[in-house]
């Protein structure tokens, strides 16, 4: 009964912690209301011209702009904020000034009201201490791991290898303590190449075992080998610069016609140019995974300067190593497979929005070619190209199914010319 | 037993066996560093250049060259007979050929639905990544974090067909020049796109009668 008694008390003064803690946590929630605020509003606003640190973007860093600009600062930035170009027109010092360092663009008039000016300018002066997120660090470990790592094999080999000499000498030692007991005579030993030699005349079958073995899988080494000839399925080389379509297209979901803009209308679907790059890049000058290291290529090839933001006389091209490559006797066209046919990039890139480095996942042969030739429904439907053909093919192919093979797609011409 | 004659027999077979072991080894590792074997190169490299390849004759190496400064591409002259495409772009990058774009430029694509459905294709493609679906800004890559939000396109005061080309032609802020990328013909095409949007998606002015009568 005493026990029974004295159990809620603890509980019950429980109770009032929680309350403790959600009262003080309201409490700094209020607080934070206008920084958080501010944030929202400086993302939507600001932040595509201005950071909130040191660095220049479009503008100048606005660390420190409330010390810098003319007293008393609120008004002044509350003015400058609405409209840039009176400021500047008025003959304010300090605004033509900022005019001019910054290349003479002008700040386009905000739509905010003072109370969120006011909002805009706490968050600045107060910018909220960001916690890493773990979603980052998994993804800069997962892209190590990428490729899969043969070490569980040889862990595993390593253990049966153990558990298969323990058991021999437990094996030995048995049969020793065996024949000692019986009085038998101690086992032949081979030892030496002159043992292995006596050992194979003695055991004649095991030999002939051995050597079918030994012919069955060199010939099929030999047939895999010849057939990999022209075959370069799996290449997957290092480029000159870490650049991750597993970032690229898989987290940020960049579409792939975004920087390989010509698949659509040419033959080869382009490599971008730097400046394709530069379109992200000025504003990313930092990557999630390999920091600056590798943007710093970049602009090293577009020969720009990231604290003046101008671009330098001398760009050099980067050398991509070129992975998927046919061979010269073979005609492709991207445009004609990508625009026409409607072909999803990944039925032959296999899926590159996953891979950190690229490798070539189909075979690239004819076979292959062909394969899908076979396979693959023309449509024609809301294709105009096709509208006269497709009445002829109609009739041609009574109740079958009207596959690129059957309108010339495996004809020889029509890749080897 | 002759210990001599067995030693040369013993050791053919152990090299015999050592051969058969790297000649297996070596054929199932692939290098992926390499291509693999070629079967007659010459088949598979023409003399002729190909796209993005290599020449030296040239002291940056580009076998891609681009065309002699001051080249006019065939009936690039103002307002072409030839088509959109071959039309210069006559408004220089400054604030002031911004404005004027925005005052004098208009979009000589008509406005149809076949050309709006073809600039949300090339929207899907090349704007959804930033500006997001319903152009409020908050496209894939701002969602994450990675880019600023380049805000949505009714909060831009004034922005008529004329400034979207602009934009577009030499980029604005911290976007770029898309000109490399999308053809003329394909920048108005985004144009008309990008004001469907905003009228579908945009603050309704029309609608505030409607809101009164739905309190009534």
């Amino acid at each position: 009964m005493d026990y029974m008694c004295q159990k809620p008390q603890p509980t019950k003064r429980l109770t009032l912690l929680p309350l403790i803690i959600l009262f003080v946590l309201n409490i700094t929630f209020s607080f934070a209301g206008d920084t958080e605020k501010g944030e929202k509003l400086f993302k939507q606003n600001c932040a595509s011209c201005h950071s909130i640190g040191d660095n220049k973007v479009i503008g100048p860093g606005l660390k420190g702009v409330m010390d810098r600009v003319p007293k008393p600062a609120e008004a002044w930035l509350a003015k400058w904020v609405k409209n840039s170009r009176a400021v500047i027109a008025s003959g304010d010092a300090y605004a033509v000034k900022v005019f001019n360092d910054n290349g003479k663009v002008d700040m386009p008039a905000q739509a905010v009201s003072d109370e969120e000016i006011k909002a805009i300018f706490e968050y600045v002066q107060n910018p909220p201490v960001k916690k890493e997120t773990p979603g980052d660090q998994a993804s800069g470990t997962s892209t190590q791991k990428d490729e899969g790592s043969p070490t569980l094999l040889i862990i595993v080999g390593l253990l049966f290898l153990a558990l298969f000499f323990t058991l021999r000498t437990v094996q030995k030692s048995l049969g020793k303590i065996v024949r000692e007991k019986a009085g038998l005579a101690e086992p032949v030993k081979y030892k030496g190449p002159s043992g292995v030699l006596l050992w194979m005349r003695t055991h004649k079958k095991w030999v002939a075992v051995i050597l079918l073995f030994l012919a069955g899988w060199g010939s099929r080494a030999a047939w895999n080998g010849m057939y990999a000839i022209g075959v370069y399925q799996g290449y997957m080389p290092e480029q000159p610069i870490f650049f991750s379509h597993k970032i690229h297209a898989g987290q940020n979901g960049i579409n792939c016609v975004y920087c390989h803009s010509s698949v659509e209308k040419g033959k080869v679907s382009g490599v971008p140019s730097v400046n394709v790059c530069m379109n992200c890049h000025k504003g990313i000058q930092e990557g999630a995974v390999t920091g600056k290291t590798e943007i710093a290529k970049i602009y090293a090839a577009a020969d720009y300067d990231v604290n003046t933001q101008k671009y330098g006389p001398n760009p050099k091209p980067i050398k991509w190593v070129r992975v998927h490559n046919l061979p010269d006797f073979a005609y492709f066209n991207h445009s004609q497979h990508v625009k026409v046919g409607q072909q999803d990039c990944a039925n032959c890139h296999g899926p590159v929005a996953t891979m950190d480095t690229i490798r070539q996942v189909s075979k690239l042969t004819m076979g292959w070619c062909i394969d899908c030739h076979n396979k693959t429904e023309v449509k024609m439907e809301g294709n105009k190209y096709y509208e006269e053909l497709h009445a002829k093919l109609k009739e041609k192919f009574k109740n079958q199914p009207i596959t690129v093979s059957k309108m010339g797609g495996i004809e020889c011409g029509k890749c080897h010319y | 037993m002759n210990l001599s004659y067995k030693k040369i027999q013993s050791k053919t077979v152990a090299l015999v066996m050592a051969a058969g072991l790297v000649f297996s080894i070596v054929s199932c590792n692939k290098n992926p560093q390499s291509p693999g074997v070629e079967f007659m190169p010459d088949m598979y490299r023409g003399p002729a250049s190909e796209p993005y390849s290599v020449n030296e004759f040239y002291s940056d190496s580009l076998s891609s060259r681009k065309p002699v400064p001051g080249t006019i591409s065939q009936g690039s002259i103002p307002n072409s007979p030839f088509g959109v495409n071959n039309t210069i772009y006559a408004y220089p990058n400054t604030n002031e050929g911004y404005e004027a774009a925005g005052n004098f430029l208009h979009n000589p694509i008509a406005n149809t639905i076949e050309n709006t459905e073809q600039g949300k294709d090339l929207y899907i493609k090349f704007c959804q990544h930033c500006h997001g679906e319903t152009g409020d800004g908050n496209g894939s890559i701002v969602a994450n974090g990675k880019f600023p939000n380049p805000g949505s396109y009714w909060s831009k005061a004034g922005l008529t067909d004329g400034k979207m080309f602009h934009s577009m032609n030499y980029g604005k802020g911290l976007m770029g020049s898309h000109a490399s990328q999308l053809d003329k013909e394909e920048r108005w095409k985004l144009v008309l796109y990008v004001q469907s949007l905003i009228a579908k998606n945009g603050p309704k002015t029309e609608a505030a009668p409607a809101d009164t009568i739905g309190k009534k």
